[in-house]
């Protein structure tokens, strides 16, 4: 008879890796190596969202992200986040305009017409869904010519410039409540626990990092009817921010480099509030590192959401700061659900201590029952 | 207890680089291992360094992040640009250095029911710690942390300190967590500990 | 973007103990409110680690902000060194602490991070004992808000947890709560023991030993100071009871490898279908066989 000897974790452990890493490389010959900068540039819309969701902006670490956690978008997020853990705080930015950014794509669907006009840019929103059978085989040749062309045709009109807001155009109509003078120090999800309620920072700083699907779950489940956002874009907007420091020896602010980033704002339907302040609209807004279209409107659905559970009490799942914030992430939700891998002997040795009493005691109250003639 | 209204200023020998030794990562582990040790059993004097151990336990909790008042301006401009901590008043801060020989004037910050963590840490510099009796006042000690109970002695410690914490921690769980130091040693006062005045020697 | 960017090397390297100084120095500034507090949940600004939220990054945290150089430490998960999760752990801690060392031996580590159990042989005042917590609060089972916990927690009001205790009793005769026993300490806050079984739940009480708890998830550190009252929730009539290893002739079991009758045990099933038992600490059962086997008594059973 053998006894369980609880050995040979350590060697299990190194046989996990060398079978991961035997499937990362399973094309065996005819496969090569991944290059980071193909991950970074074909693979664009994943990496920022591992960018968004790792809340660290280095898209060539998120490409070896994604090349090591072989495209588990969590996973590479975590990478991310476990790095950034690290990294020493050398500065800290001032509130940064996104009015500055360049942009590669802006859209209202609130106007027709917006000062600067409608950008398609970069969307597959109006391709069909239907499988390119061209790229099967792509050649090198084909794959190169399709970018010296655009290099070639693009006019100096075309690359990207800055436009003005066009929220700002609706504050000055009077139809959105005016920005604060002073804007509140924004609380530090990294640095400081959520202990609630929560500063309306505080939720954007969570949603910004939160996972995409998790975010879409819930924006959805407010729009269906468990809420009552109705949302109008009033602009969505991706492109590149530049972002400022103070110079270390001037104090000027000094352009430190740029980050590409998606924005919307969604304009929902007035307040009814019980103030004799003029009716006005109420400002969703959203936010995220990278191209993520989808991440950042369903942000601006949900911070308007939770304004209102903020001020009037929560009424639904989506409008509950608690319910959201402390759920989105995927990081923390992707561990404890995997958690329970782990070996859970005592505990459960414990349970069934309880239940064998439980039913011993059960046995002895329930009378014996009679024999069925 | 120095004279001087700098704690620094008063041994010219220790100079601001020698300072800086308090911020060495492996520095830093240690003084908070010997505080960790402090808060464990309180009472217990543990070591800290040669000289300035007001510095080095601020050194090890104080940064960027935290928020300091030195009512009494112990600490000198280099010390203060290196801890880096916004400078506020006793009533606000969340770490207090202040002087043991002298009424403490000031109410510290107790926290909340809900956040109790927010009471203050206020760094007691005095002349010497005894464990058991000796010089200054003499106190029992009891509560988590220690086995039935502890003596110590407070040398250059104002009478009114101990009536003054023992209000500021009537209503657990807000309070005040004390750390006395002499140049050396320290030893901490966590809001549990009961401490009875067995009178002054 | 730039085709021939290259990572600088040093972009991925690591600091000692993995985590930055400020993030080290605040979770000690924590640790020592969580002590001021006995069992407060205090929260801190928990860091990603590179493992898994759930995987004792809490845990692991509180352990890198302590150590240094001439400490050993021990990483038990179920009560076993060699377990995946504590050799992961372990590796983790000897590949970004030099100076520090392991060891599989209770006595010999100066700081033992442990998940699920407290080691059977009692701790002393030179060792400081992390456990690790999925779930941090009691009071969850019975309040889903945190802001309300809080409160209840700050009034010392745990009557809507005795009132679920109470409805256990009603309706199994028992309280059925079997690991992460709720507890109270100093006579005030309750905390959720980590999911430790009810069998260790008396060795918080009085230790001589720290016990720090660390939920890396829920981002909160509290903390069992030594010789401090630990006592679980019970009531006049139905005392707390630890697991009792009982037989069919209520006979106390015994380990089969080092004959324990006073040890925690795992139950482990053979293919044929027979059940056996185990101590679930490792070290402690080890050690014993090794008494015992050079002391030249008793055969050695395989």
């Amino acid at each position: 008879m053998g006894y369980v000897a609880i050995k040979g974790g350590g060697k299990a452990i190194a046989g996990a890796h060398t079978a991961v890493e035997s499937l990362r490389t399973a094309e065996g010959d005819a496969g090569a190596s991944l290059p980071l900068a193909s991950i970074e540039h074909q693979l664009r819309l994943l990496t920022s969202r591992v960018l968004s969701e790792g809340g660290l902006y280095h898209p060539r670490l998120a490409a070896l992200a994604i090349k090591q956690m072989q495209g588990d978008t969590l996973e590479a997020s975590f990478a991310l986040r476990a790095y950034r853990s690290t990294r020493p705080r050398l500065m800290e930015t001032p509130v940064q305009s996104t009015t500055d950014m360049r942009l590669i794509r802006r859209i209202s669907s609130a106007f027709k017409d917006i000062p600067g006009g409608q950008m398609l840019g970069p969307t597959m929103d109006y391709a069909l869904r239907l499988l390119r059978l061209d790229l099967v085989d792509e050649s090198p040749e084909s794959f190169r010519k399709v970018s010296r062309q655009f290099i070639r045709d693009i006019a100096d009109s075309d690359l990207p410039d800055s436009f003005p807001k066009v929220v700002n155009a609706l504050r000055e109509e009077g139809l959105l409540p005016p920005q604060p003078d002073r804007p509140d120090i924004p609380f530090d999800i990294t640095r400081e626990p959520l202990v609630f309620p929560v500063p309306r920072s505080a939720a954007l700083a969570t949603l910004a990092r939160a996972e995409t699907g998790s975010l879409l779950a819930l924006a959805y489940s407010n729009v269906r009817g468990y809420g009552n956002v109705h949302p109008t874009i009033a602009e969505l907007r991706v492109g590149y921010v530049p972002v400022m420091l103070p110079h270390p020896l001037t104090g000027e602010p000094t352009e430190a480099g740029e980050v590409l980033m998606t924005e919307c704002e969604v304009v929902a339907t007035q307040e009814s509030d019980e103030t004799d302040a003029p009716p006005v609209f109420s400002l969703g807004y959203g936010a995220c590192f990278g191209h993520n279209e989808v991440k950042a409107i369903a942000m601006a659905i949900l911070d308007r959401a939770l304004q209102k559970g903020m001020q009037h009490g929560p009424e639904s799942p989506s409008e509950d700061p608690e319910f959201v914030l402390l759920h989105v992430d995927g990081v923390d939700s992707m561990g404890f659900a995997n958690h329970y891998k782990m070996p859970h002997y005592v505990t459960f040795q414990s349970e069934v201590d309880r239940l064998r009493t439980t039913q011993e005691k059960d046995a002895a109250h329930t009378p014996a029952q009679g024999v069925e003639s | 207890m120095p004279d001087s209204s700098t704690l620094e200023r008063s041994r010219p020998m220790h100079s601001g680089s020698d300072l800086l030794r308090f911020w060495q990562p492996v520095m830093q582990q240690a003084l908070f291992r010997s505080l960790l040790t402090a808060f464990s059993y309180p009472g217990q004097s543990v070591w800290l360094a040669d000289a300035d151990s007001a510095v080095a336990i601020l050194a090890t909790l104080v940064d960027a992040e935290t928020t300091l008042s030195d009512p009494y301006q112990l600490l000198s401009d280099l010390t203060r640009t290196r801890l880096n901590a916004p400078l506020t008043d006793p009533e606000r801060a969340g770490y207090v250095i202040a002087r043991g020989d002298l009424d403490p004037g000031f109410s510290p910050r107790l926290g909340t029911l809900e956040s109790p963590e927010a009471g203050a840490t206020v760094v007691v510099i005095v002349d010497s710690l005894v464990d058991g009796e000796g010089e200054g006042q003499c106190w029992r000690l009891s509560g988590p942390g220690i086995e039935q109970s502890r003596k110590i002695s407070v040398g250059g410690l104002d009478a009114s300190w101990l009536s003054a914490r023992n209000e500021w921690c009537s209503g657990f769980p807000l309070g005040v967590d004390l750390i006395l130091t002499d140049q050396h040693r320290c030893l901490a006062l966590p809001r549990t500990t009961v401490i009875d005045d067995t009178g002054a020697n | 973007m730039n085709h021939s960017y290259e990572l600088p090397v040093d972009e991925v390297s690591y600091n000692f103990a993995f985590l930055d100084e400020f993030a080290k120095r605040e979770i000690r500034r924590s640790i020592l409110k969580a002590i001021s507090i006995p069992g407060y949940q205090t929260p801190y600004a928990s860091r990603e680690m590179p493992m898994g939220r759930g995987f004792g990054t809490g845990g692991l945290q509180l352990t890198l902000s302590l150590l240094g150089a001439g400490d050993t430490l021990k990483v038990i998960d179920q009560g076993a060194d060699d377990s995946v999760n504590a050799v992961n752990l372990r590796q983790f801690v000897e590949l970004t602490c030099p100076g520090t060392s392991t060891t599989e031996r209770a006595a010999e580590a100066n700081i033992i991070q442990s998940r699920h159990r407290i080691p059977e042989d009692r701790l002393t005042a030179n060792q400081i004992l992390v456990l690790q917590v999925p779930t941090p609060d009691p009071l969850a089972i019975v309040e889903p808000s945190e802001a309300r916990r809080k409160i209840m927690h700050g009034e010392s009001d745990y009557a809507s947890l005795l009132t679920k205790l109470y409805e256990d009793i009603v309706q199994f005769d028992e309280i059925a709560i079997s690991n992460r026993y709720p507890t109270r300490l100093n006579g005030h806050y309750v905390i959720d023991s980590s999911p430790i079984p009810r069998f260790d739940v008396p060795k918080m009480h009085q230790s001589a030993a720290l016990i720090l708890l660390g939920a890396g998830r829920e981002r909160k550190v509290y903390a069992v100071p030594p010789f401090t009252d630990a006592v679980p929730l019970a009531f006049e009539d139905v005392a707390f009871r630890t697991e009792a290893f009982l037989d069919h002739q209520g006979t106390r079991r015994h380990c089969d490898r080092c004959d324990s009758s006073t040890s925690y045990l795992d139950e482990i099933m053979h293919p044929d279908g027979s059940h056996h038992w185990q101590c679930s600490d490792t070290g402690y059962c080890n050690d014993r066989c090794a008494r015992r086997d050079s002391a030249g008594s008793g055969a050695v059973r395989s």
